[in-house]
């Protein structure tokens, strides 16, 4: 197989498999439009990827190389979240920083199934929960005056009357 | 790198003036690393900026070498002419420290509430508030694969996160995930009601709204007449 050299935001190069990287459509449309030569010695640039990061998303890409290619069909997809596999799950067990900054990346590098593996994961992070308990697990600043936040609550009250 | 943190390394900053009786300016600073010579420019319009309003200040410094840290000012506010020995104070410390500095605490606690202290206790252990530092877009992609009511609950935890919970984009995918087809009369009266109030409109009164819109579309003159007549006619609707 062969294969391709990208370069992080802090100068690291990473000698990748052209099959890996094209999961990333970002890297896929580089390659096709500047109809790059496999034996080109020369780095893809990432800026917006730094090396730490870079690397988690490869190996990422390493582990769901022979994954079918995501359903195009954007309207009518499951909103499911409990659908992660294994290896996502143990891969995404990683401090918030991390986390949002693989979905930074991913969307950067435009990779569907990794964008939606981790935001799933948020989106785990922040369901059953209350406002309170969301709150602290983001860290979230509560700006609301004690009207505004009477005023939210009643706005929303149609969840609770069950 | 794009990151979420923010290049100039000020994580929070918040200026405000203390309860009564103190009436003292403070700006409290969480810094990630060092930026001493933007601070320092800062420090010294405010030194200026005092005296002309005929108030005095005062100066304390304590500067530790850390990079993560927490930035305390005070111009202090009094009516003694002793003003020439009271310049601005600045205090830094580890944000590690924060968490032992009940002094800090309370003076932070005082000046801007129990939630901004809260806030900064937990940006201090290093817990970094990345959800709310998001882009946008990416924001309301999360929260697109909650349920309603987790949306409802995000929505009340503060305004950035209220605002992302009421947008039309998100909300148009909520309308169709949960209805089972979305005519292109549906869309055209959302666009003028919006993704939201169409979703939580009843059944009956939508189909109301629907023949409405449609009829306004239609008539040359806006159908504003058309519709009492309409109604008129049909007293079922």
């Amino acid at each position: 197989m062969p294969n391709i050299k990208l370069q992080s935001s802090d100068g690291e190069v990473f000698d990748v498999d052209v099959d890996v990287a094209k999961q990333s459509i970002t890297i896929k449309t580089m390659l096709e439009d500047l109809g790059m030569d496999e034996d080109d010695d020369e780095a893809i640039p990432l800026p917006n990827v730094n090396s730490a990061i870079l690397g988690k998303v490869l190996e990422w890409c390493q582990f769901h190389k022979d994954d079918p290619p995501p359903p195009e069909d954007e309207e009518n997809r499951e909103k499911r979240t409990d659908d992660l596999c294994g290896f996502d799950i143990d891969f995404l067990k990683v401090d918030q920083g991390t986390l949002f900054e693989l979905i930074l990346a991913a969307n950067y590098l435009d990779i569907k199934g990794l964008l939606d593996a981790s935001c799933k994961t948020v989106a785990n992070m922040i369901k059953g929960k209350t406002p309170e308990e969301i709150r602290k697990t983001f860290n979230i600043k509560n700006d609301f005056t004690p009207a505004e936040e009477e005023q939210v609550r009643k706005e929303n009250s149609w969840c609770e009357e069950k | 790198m794009a990151s979420l943190l923010p290049s100039n390394g000020v994580l929070f900053d918040i200026q405000g003036q203390a309860p009564s009786p103190s009436k003292d300016f403070v700006q409290f600073i969480i810094t990630l690393k060092e930026t001493q010579s933007v601070y320092l420019d800062q420090l010294t319009s405010a030194v200026w900026r005092i005296p002309y309003l005929g108030w005095t200040t005062k100066s304390l410094r304590i500067t530790m070498l850390h990079n993560d840290q927490t930035i305390w000012r005070s111009w202090r506010i009094t009516l003694r002419n002793d003003y020439k020995r009271l310049l601005p104070s600045e205090q830094k410390e580890p944000v590690e420290d924060f968490a032992h500095d009940e002094r800090l605490q309370f003076d932070v606690g005082k000046t801007f509430g129990d939630n901004i202290l809260e806030y900064a206790r937990r940006l201090c252990k290093g817990q970094i508030d990345y959800l709310v530092r998001m882009p946008k877009p990416l924001q309301i992609y999360i929260a697109s694969f909650l349920d309603l009511e987790d949306v409802a609950m995000l929505s009340q935890t503060c305004k950035a996160m209220y605002e992302i919970c009421s947008a039309e984009a998100l909300w148009e995918q909520i309308f169709h995930h949960h209805c089972d087809t979305v005519t292109d009369e549906m869309t055209s009266l959302a666009l003028d009601m919006g993704w939201k109030q169409m979703f939580f409109t009843n059944k009956l009164q939508l189909q109301v709204k629907l023949r409405r819109h449609q009829q306004k579309r239609t008539s040359p003159d806006g159908g504003s007449t058309f519709i009492t007549e309409e109604v008129a006619s049909n007293p079922e609707l």
